[in-house]
């Protein structure tokens, strides 16, 4: 177990930068998720973690000793990858031991490694398959074990759960959470799910276009968000953005005028709201400082089960919201938008987060 | 219905191209028409000449077509290195030529197959005593085999019957079978520069020889190592090939002084070049750099006649003493004397005609012709005449003494012998001398074993045709026919009987018909031919006749005393073993070496290594075996081990063989590696590496495993090929020394072909059965090893 600390990690192509200079500092035992869009560099930032990638620019250490011209060998890191990059020629025994067997350990401790392993992960039965002989969940569950039989200093996950299915995908989500809790091991975990990053993670790293926009605890990122990308990259159906502008207290869009908005910060707004935090209903209760913001139209009406969800313009904007779960709205319906003031988030004309 | 326009445009391409190939189709049978408006009949004539000599017959046949009136002369040039071939296959079919021009060694073997008919019936003695002394006699031939009895079915039964009345062969001695033309034999050439006089004893060539050889420049180049270039020695020394029964005579004393002689010209007086080839004498003498060489009238075309000056002589008497002895007696060297004929087919429509022919070509118009512009040293003694006057009109001097060498070297000359026994002395012979001259094995011992080879080879041809009834072979393969039939018929009405069948086809038939031309195809180009091959080993073949013999053959292959079976296939697995690993490492290798992405220049490396693949290997096997010349070869320059004599050891004969193989085979590996490790997931290598794989285990552990499925039938088929690789042994190392490099392949061919009797096919047909079967067993043996490696990788 170890602590990974990177200092304006840089990684171009000729002329094309894909990370700009990361600032990371990863403790010791921590479940750091690297999230974002395709493209945003976080599957380049593992690599270069891993040692598959150069590193361009800045400093990489792990367990305070800088590790960038460290051969990937030699790292001590584990990596489970989104095909599971299993040896397809080598039953699941091997695989799992392949690691431990280059390193020349005897055969007794590997043996006694690699079932240890296997039982922690159910895969007892499976010891003499071969890859091809199992399930795509079995599959990545001997991915883990043989980043696991190593004790590295660190697990890094490459997407892990992408090709998998739905309802594996939440199984091995739990899996995933269990070992965590069982060994402990620092772990840097990329995705593009936020899903995963909202329950794995100890803390989220959301990059864009090679720049981290917001590093912090799930609930932060999602209460909080420092700017417009990270607000409207968490939380699904996406955060609602209103431009306008307030003068003299009153904020104004450039179609219409809503309902006022209290305390909307002076100047160029833009004003945030999820559609969680929205009610399309005739009256709410139980949702305090709560105030109208509009009027809807509805025009397609989501019913999930747990939860019900509207879609319809507002004056002029699209708007998403919330209806009762046991609301028979139809599309053509007209409700009123109830959203408690303490959900407002302001953002200024560049995007970045401004306090009411 | 309405055609699109695609539609009318391809009819109309159709239209186009069946008008345009009638219209070709018609003018060429239109162009034959008019040849054949000509209602004197056509008399095909043969000839393997070159250059001035083909221009020369041309000329005259032209000159006789426009006077002659009871027949046309149409000429044919066949080249030479086929010309034997084309003759012993093409008339027994009925498709040769009426009259051909060839020398006169091979009329044993063609008199045997009926392949010419004997002329002396149309021939008067007056007209043979215009001859030369000594001609005539080679043109005679006595034959042991009962002429065959005519075929009723056979189309040219008639034709065949008729020229047997017209040209009754003689009871009781030989007939003449050919009308003489030309006479050859190998003679003494000098660069008159280096050696002014033409020497008249061995002593004096010597003399000149030793004094002018060294920086690059040889006294003497000739091809000592061909019997036909050393059978005058032999006979100066006394000896003989065979003696007065024509049984084969080589382990005499006279022959063994012979060689070592040949050898001290080597090794001791060092005038001589090593492995020389005629094409060796040739270039050597056009750079000036060969004081004397031995070869005969054929070179003239070879010569640069602007760079060398050069005089021809009747070659020396050998005075030097072998052993403490000088030859007795004349100690003049008597080389082989070859006479050129035309000879008769004997399938020839025309006969008499032919005859005709013939007789005109050797002592009408076309003598003058065939003498002052065809450089031919003509049979006709009174065309000789014609020579003073030609010089004194000048610019002729040097022709004049080239013709006028060879006519004083003709009393001091010895015809090649024409008999079937003359055939295979050349095989054991050549390997003795080959061996004597390349390794200094004492001749005494080579020349035993060669006696022996020839002694066991007449047994063979002696022992009668054990008349194994063939009926129980029939009945076998009618039975198994039956059996195959009875399967098929099984099979059909599992699926529904013959209704279905047809049903079936009916349905499918557009697959059938795309399957049908290759169907067709593999049927008539693959199986048949392949039945008859394995057929063909349970017979014994001889000049044309087919005897059956069952299994003998297999059994003297296996089990024979005089069998290299066990030793040939020894070394053909040893050969095929070394260059598979070779091919498969290097490609292997080089596969890796450029599927780095970050390799400049990839593509140009790309394809300059598939080019060995690409330049045929006929081609490639005659380049490396220049290469491997001891002396001017490209090997032993770079090796800087001048002299060193590939062909002599096997070992090296075998290494040679094995670098030009690796160099053709190599590239195929690679090319199915690089196919097979794009198919390995990056991903892979990524993970083993995180493992902590170094790039030496990452190979062994991923890379390898990974290949085998790919790798495995490129190695069966790579294992297929070079097991039945006959281009380069046969071209590189030619099995030598001593056939003891020769792989299955290649002694099947020798039997085929180099070893007489008309041509062992049965034998090599065994043989090439024997070849399949084991390659079908590797190939069987080998599915189960792929498939069980590609169960183990998937």
């Amino acid at each position: 177990m170890a602590g990974i600390t990177l200092t304006s990690i840089q990684k171009s192509y000729g002329d094309t930068h894909v990370v700009k200079g990361l600032d990371l500092d990863i403790q010791d035992g921590e479940f750091i998720v690297l999230v974002g869009p395709s493209g945003c560099g976080k599957s380049t930032t593992l690599r270069m973690i891993a040692g598959l990638e150069t590193i361009t620019g800045g400093e990489l250490k792990i367990d305070d000793v800088v590790v960038n011209e460290t051969p990937p060998g030699d790292r001590d890191l584990a990596m489970v990858f989104q095909s599971y990059a299993l040896y397809p020629h080598m039953s699941v025994r091997d695989n799992i031991g392949f690691g431990l067997k280059v390193r020349k350990t005897p055969k007794a401790t590997l043996d006694e490694k690699v079932n240890e392993v296997a039982t922690m992960l159910g895969l007892d039965e499976l010891l003499d398959r071969k890859p091809a002989q199992l399930s795509g969940g079995q599959r990545q569950r001997v991915a883990m074990a043989r980043a696991i039989v190593r004790r590295p200093k660190a697990f890094l996950f490459d997407e892990p759960l992408s090709n998998l299915d739905a309802k594996l995908r939440t199984e091995v989500r739990a899996e995933i959470a269990r070992l965590r809790r069982q060994l402990g091991t620092t772990t840097v975990y990329v995705t593009h799910d936020q899903v995963e990053a909202m329950t794995l993670a100890d803390r989220v790293v959301v990059l864009n276009e090679g720049i981290a926009q917001q590093i912090g605890t799930p609930l932060e990122v999602y209460r909080t968000p420092k700017n417009k990308f990270v607000a409207g990259f968490l939380g699904t159906p996406t955060m609602n953005f209103i431009d306008g502008t307030t003068t003299d207290g009153v904020f104004a869009s450039p179609e219409e005028t809503l309902y006022d908005i209290p305390a909307a910060p002076e100047g160029t707004v833009c004003v945030g709201a999820r559609p969680h935090d929205i009610w399309a209903a005739d009256e709410v209760h139980d949702v305090e400082n709560a105030f109208q913001l509009g009027e809807l139209e509805v025009d397609v009406v989501e019913r999930l089960g747990p939860e019900t969800f509207v879609f319809g313009f507002a004056s002029g904007h699209r708007i998403a919201a919330r209806a009762p779960v046991d609301s028979d709205v139809e599309p053509g319906a007209k409700l009123p938008l109830f959203i408690s003031k303490d959900h407002l988030h302001f953002f200024s004309a560049t995007g970045d987060r401004l306090e009411a | 219905m309405q055609l699109s326009t695609t539609n009318k445009a391809l009819r109309w391409l159709s239209a186009m191209a069946l008008l345009m190939s009638t219209a070709l189709s018609s003018s060429t049978w239109a162009a034959q028409q008019e040849d054949g408006e000509d209602p004197r009949p056509e008399v095909v004539l043969w000839h393997a000449y070159r250059a001035e000599e083909a221009k020369a017959l041309e000329v005259w046949a032209q000159q006789v077509n426009t006077t002659e009136k009871r027949y046309r002369i149409k000429v044919l040039g066949v080249p030479y290195d086929a010309f034997l071939d084309k003759i012993t296959a093409a008339i027994p079919r009925g498709k040769g030529p009426d009259v051909f021009i060839a020398a006169h060694d091979s009329i044993g073997d063609w008199a045997e197959a009926g392949t010419i008919a004997p002329v002396e019936s149309q021939v008067d003695p007056g007209f043979l005593s215009r001859f030369h002394d000594g001609l005539i006699p080679a043109l005679l031939y006595e034959r042991r085999t009962e002429e065959k009895p005519v075929d009723k079915d056979d189309k040219h039964a008639e034709v065949i019957t008729n020229l047997r009345k017209l040209l009754p062969t003689s009871k009781g001695g030989p007939s003449l079978y050919g009308i003489p033309l030309a006479f050859k034999s190998i003679a003494l050439w000098r660069n008159t520069k280096l050696a002014p006089n033409a020497p008249s004893t061995w002593s004096e060539l010597l003399d000149v020889a030793k004094a002018k050889t060294g920086d690059g420049t040889y006294g003497l180049v000739y091809e000592n190592r061909d019997l036909y270039y050393h059978v005058g020695l032999l006979h100066a020394f006394g000896g003989a090939l065979f003696d007065d029964n024509e049984r084969p005579t080589v382990n005499t004393p006279a022959f063994a002084r012979s060689l070592k002689f040949t050898m001290s010209l080597g090794s001791e007086h060092k005038v001589l070049p090593q492995e020389v080839s005629g094409t060796l004498v040739s270039g050597l003498f056009n750079q000036n750099k060969a004081a004397y060489i031995i070869t005969g009238p054929w070179a003239w075309g070879d010569i640069d006649q602007k760079a060398v000056d050069f005089a021809v002589s009747p070659l020396p008497k050998v005075d030097v003493a072998v052993d403490g002895e000088k030859p007795a007696g004349d100690a003049r060297m008597k080389p082989f004397l070859t006479v050129e004929a035309a000879m008769v087919s004997g399938r020839s429509r025309h006969p008499a005609l032919a005859v005709d022919v013939a007789k005109r070509l050797a002592a009408g118009d076309a003598s003058p012709i065939r003498l002052l512009q065809g450089l031919q040293p003509v049979a006709l003694k009174e065309t000789w005449a014609l020579l003073d006057k030609r010089v004194a009109e000048g610019g002729f001097d040097r022709q004049a003494n080239f013709l006028r060498a060879f006519r004083e070297q003709l009393p001091a000359t010895v015809p090649t012998p024409n008999t079937p026994a003359m055939k295979s002395m050349w095989g054991p012979v050549g390997l003795a001398m080959g061996e004597t001259l390349g390794q200094g094995t004492e001749p005494s011992k080579t020349l035993a074993v060669a006696q022996k080879q020839l002694e066991s080879q007449l047994k063979e041809v002696a022992r009668s045709n054990d008349d194994v009834d063939p009926t129980s072979f029939y009945a076998v393969i009618t039975l198994l026919g039956l059996m195959l039939i009875a399967w098929m018929l099984l099979k059909m009405k599992q699926q529904g009987g013959a209704k279905q069948l047809a049903s079936d086809v009916v349905e499918q038939k557009a697959a059938y018909a795309y399957a049908a031309p290759a169907m067709i195809g593999m049927l008539v180009l693959v199986f048949v031919p392949f039945a008859l091959g394995v057929g063909m080993g349970f017979f014994k073949h001889t000049w044309g006749n087919y005897s059956f013999v069952g299994l003998r053959n297999f059994v003297s292959i296996l089990a024979g005393s005089d069998s290299r079976f066990v030793y040939t296939l020894g070394m053909t697995v040893l050969w095929t073993a070394s260059n598979v690993f070779l091919h498969v490492a290097i490609g292997v290798f080089l596969a890796l070496v450029l599927s780095q992405a970050r390799l400049k220049y990839r593509t140009v490396y790309r394809v300059l290594f598939i080019i060995p693949w690409a330049v045929p290997n006929y081609i490639t096997a005659l380049i490396w075996k220049g290469m491997f010349h001891p002396e001017f070869g490209a090997i032993n320059a770079l090796l800087g081990t001048d002299g060193f004599s590939w062909m002599n050891h096997t070992w090296s004969a075998f290494v040679a063989n094995l670098a030009t193989n690796t160099w053709l085979g190599f590239p195929f590996m690679m090319v199915t590696a690089l196919g097979g490790l794009t198919a390995i997931p990056k991903d892979l290598y990524e993970a083993a590496e995180l493992d902590g794989a170094g790039p030496l285990s990452r190979f062994w552990n991923i890379t390898l495993p990974l290949l085998k499925p790919t790798l495995a039938p490129a190695i069966v088929l790579g294992t297929v090929w070079t097991f039945n690789m006959f281009n380069v042994i046969y071209l590189v190392s030619g099995g030598a020394p001593g056939g003891s490099t020769d792989i299955l392949i290649t002694e099947a061919f020798r039997w085929a072909f180099e070893r007489g009797q008309g041509g062992a096919f049965g034998y090599a047909a065994s043989y090439s059965t024997l070849i399949f079967l084991m390659l079908l067993s590797y190939n069987w043996a080998s599915q189960r090893v792929t498939k069980a490696i590609e169960e183990g990788a998937s």
